[in-house]
């Protein structure tokens, strides 16, 4: 009797443990990051969210009192003791997800990261989305660029007419290929992806 | 007395079953954690420059896949010579996972400026791919440096100037003889088939530039 008494409360003790390791795995406390959207979703923020600040917004921003936007200035401490903007927040990149810092990023505040560039704040606004913040901006540009009241950064468009400049310097470095051309042409018969290609150029000569 | 242990056996067992079914399954995916991809996100090891990407076409390394992420409109508009195009849209299609599975590729995303081209990379890289770098600064850092690259100033370092005529000869194989492939006659292009699709509109572009002779 002793003995089953015993085993019993054995029994009893490993429950105990176990409900307890369990219900501590389910409700544990998130402290450390997670991803809170999946690859497709994130995909799909990516491309419909437009992520960025860009310089002339950061200044009406920083202009209106009552704006409770936040900035969070992603670089050194000594780059940032060197200036940044007012009020600005110093977070380095590297403790971006430093539990400390997730804590203070989970407010209804707007909180708008720069670095040295638009892509290291963009970076860093790509990596806080898919874990869920909804309340972080990327400035577009540095606050160098801000302070020398450059244009923002191009994030997505093209800078030149690609095409057209290819077109225009291909026209003017024609002369000086052409001779070079001229003597290689033993060296296109070896490749046989060109046939199709070969009879237009040869037309030519 | 054996039977109600048992029972209590039992007991366990299913209480240890309904937890584990709600535990949260997140963890059964292989996936770069977040510390790990911002890790990735302060490496430039994670840039190619323009001037080592000119490098790899120049020297039609076989293992090199150009990858423009940019819509199929402005793919077809102007291209870098032998690249496909996934759309960032389109990146977690099946249909693209050969490439990302194939560890011996080099494979480099570029956009206009490289910020589409690193969410993409992130995207992928969250999946642990990893033969995948950014083209820095993009079409834009590539038109720049190539075709609009300027003499340095006479007072610049030796390097600078080395670095000129680096371009310059970059510029003249780009833009060269139809253009820029038939240095490929002399390396083996085997290992290039699966860029053969997205070659066809560059070339036909790059021919009507040639007709400018008759």
């Amino acid at each position: 009797m002793k003995q089953s008494t015993r085993t019993r409360g054995l029994i009893l003790l490993t429950v105990f443990l176990a409900a307890v390791i369990i219900l501590g795995l389910i409700f544990r406390k998130n402290n450390h990051a997670e991803y809170q959207l999946s690859t497709d979703a994130s995909l799909a923020l990516l491309l419909e969210e437009e992520p960025f600040v860009s310089l002339d917004d950061a200044y009406v921003l920083l202009s209106n009192e009552e704006s409770n936007a936040v900035f969070v200035d992603l670089r050194s401490p000594d780059v940032f003791g060197k200036g940044h903007f007012e009020n600005a927040v110093n977070i380095p990149i590297h403790h971006l997800l430093d539990p400390s810092t997730l804590e203070r990023l989970e407010d209804s505040t707007t909180f708008v990261l720069y670095g040295e560039n638009a892509s290291q704040a963009g970076g860093a606004w790509a990596l806080l989305r898919q874990m869920g913040f909804t309340n972080i901006k990327a400035l577009q540009g540095s606050y160098e660029a801000y302070l020398d009241g450059a244009p923002s950064e191009l994030v997505n468009s093209a800078e030149y007419d690609f095409q057209t400049i290819f077109d225009q310097v291909a026209t003017a470095e024609k002369g000086k290929v052409l001779p070079v051309e001229e003597k290689e042409p033993p060296k296109k018969v070896v490749l046989p992806k060109k046939k199709a290609e070969k009879p237009v150029s040869e037309g030519c000569f | 007395m054996p039977s109600r242990n048992y029972i209590i056996s039992a007991a366990i067992i299913l209480l240890l079953a309904a937890g584990l079914i709600f535990l949260p399954e997140k963890n059964n995916k292989k996936e770069l954690a977040p510390e790990e991809l911002l890790q990735e996100l302060q490496n430039d090891k994670r840039f190619v420059s323009v001037d080592q990407l000119a490098v790899l076409m120049i020297e039609e390394d076989p293992t090199l896949v150009l990858v423009d992420v940019r819509d199929p409109g402005s793919f077809v508009e102007y291209s870098l010579p032998g690249a496909i195009n996934i759309p960032v849209e389109n990146m977690l299609e099946e249909d693209y996972q050969q490439y990302f599975d194939r560890a011996e590729l080099q494979i480099v995303f570029y956009s206009n400026s490289h910020i589409l081209a690193e969410q993409a990379w992130m995207i992928k890289k969250r999946q642990e791919v990893n033969n995948i770098r950014i083209l820095k600064g993009g079409l834009n850092q590539w038109t720049k440096d190539i075709l609009l690259a300027e003499a340095p100033p006479e007072t610049a370092p030796k390097e600078a100037f080395d670095r000129y005529n680096f371009l310059m000869g970059a510029r003249k194989y780009f833009v060269g003889a139809s253009g820029a492939f038939d240095p490929a006659a002399q390396g083996d292009i085997v290992e290039t088939a699966p860029k053969k699709v997205p070659k066809i509109p560059v070339k036909v572009k790059k021919e009507k530039e040639l007709e400018g002779c008759f």
